[in-house]
Parts: C-alpha cells; sequence; structure tokens
C-alpha cells in the first residue's frame, strides 16, 4: 500500500468517523424531542 | 366471441366464466373474483382506543395489558381520541446506546489519526534519505 494510499484510506475513514459523530450528536441533542425518531448509520463498500 | 368478452369484462364481479377464450383479459377478472369471497370473510384485525370510568380500578396483568373489574366498569367506545400512525409519542433515542456508538467512533478516530500520523513520519524519514 502506497503512502498517499494510506493518507487517502485515512482520510476517508476520518469522514466516516465525522458523519457517526454528527448522526450521534443529533441523537443525543434530540433525546428529550418529542416525537424524534432515532436516526442509523449504514456503512458500505463503495461500488 | 367478442361479445362474450365485452360480457365479461363488464360484469367482472357477479359470474366468473369459464376461460372459453385464451385472451389475457379473461386471467384477472378470473383471479379477481377468486379473491373477493375470501376477502369478505376474512376478518382483519382492528385496534380501538377505550375508555374506563375507573381508571385506577382496572387490573394489572401481564403483557402490560390491563383487564376490566367489577369498579373501573365496562370499557366505553368513542369517547376516546383517535389513533395516529407512524408517530411517536416521545422521541426513542436510547442515550446509552449512542454513548457505546461514541466510543466506537472514537476508537476509530483515533486509528485514523494514527495512520496519518505514522504516514507524515514515514514521508518525514523519506525526505531525510538524502542529506
Amino acid at each position: 500500500m502506497g503512502l498517499s494510499q494510506a493518507l487517502s484510506t485515512a482520510m476517508s475513514g476520518l469522514r466516516a468517523t465525522q458523519a457517526s459523530l454528527a448522526l450521534v450528536s443529533s441523537n443525543v441533542a434530540n433525546a428529550e424531542t418529542p416525537g424524534y425518531v432515532q436516526q442509523d448509520r449504514q456503512s458500505r463498500s463503495p461500488a | 366471441m367478442p361479445t362474450a368478452t365485452s360480457r365479461s369484462t363488464r360484469s367482472s364481479r357477479t359470474v366468473s366464466r369459464p376461460a372459453s377464450c385464451s385472451r389475457s383479459a379473461s386471467a384477472p377478472t378470473a383471479a379477481s373474483s377468486a379473491t373477493i369471497p375470501t376477502a369478505a370473510t376474512s376478518t382483519s384485525p382492528k385496534s380501538s382506543v377505550a375508555t374506563f370510568n375507573g381508571t385506577n380500578f382496572l387490573k394489572r396483568v401481564d403483557g402490560g395489558a390491563f383487564e376490566a373489574t367489577d369498579e373501573s366498569g365496562q370499557a366505553l367506545f368513542g369517547k376516546a381520541g383517535t389513533i395516529v400512525g407512524s408517530s411517536l409519542e416521545g422521541s426513542n433515542t436510547d442515550i446509552a446506546d449512542e454513548f457505546t456508538k461514541l466510543i466506537v467512533t472514537q476508537q476509530a478516530y483515533s486509528a485514523n489519526t494514527k495512520v496519518i500520523t505514522t504516514s507524515n513520519t514515514m514521508v518525514q524519514d523519506l525526505l531525510n534519505v538524502l542529506r
């Protein structure tokens, strides 16, 4: 694995982690909101 | 033959005719005449909202259900509100579940930043090859 590919993979993983963090924070912030439906995340491999 | 097909399409619900002609239009009428009596006989489940005069005297049974007693009176239908489908009364977020997901996310973040740090070190070492 090349260095640039490792960097690209790490950046992609960081982006996925950031999206997951945004989802978790949205769920926690709306834990007391009436009628809020918990959002879920599905990670999948790119096509 | 054309008069028979026109009659079967007009009275599609009353009589199921034998498939004398092999057109594709006769197959849906035969299927609908076969499914209508079963749908009429089978009773679909319904849920309704009932109120009681003595709500505090209901008998608590297993599974979160309540049973009418003599003190509570019989169930009164039609005086309660309606059921709103596909809606929640409160939020269904589980805080503990979210925080366990947060721990997993934090570990994944650390792993990815470790990869970046290591590749940065490798690039620095590569630049130090030439002195």
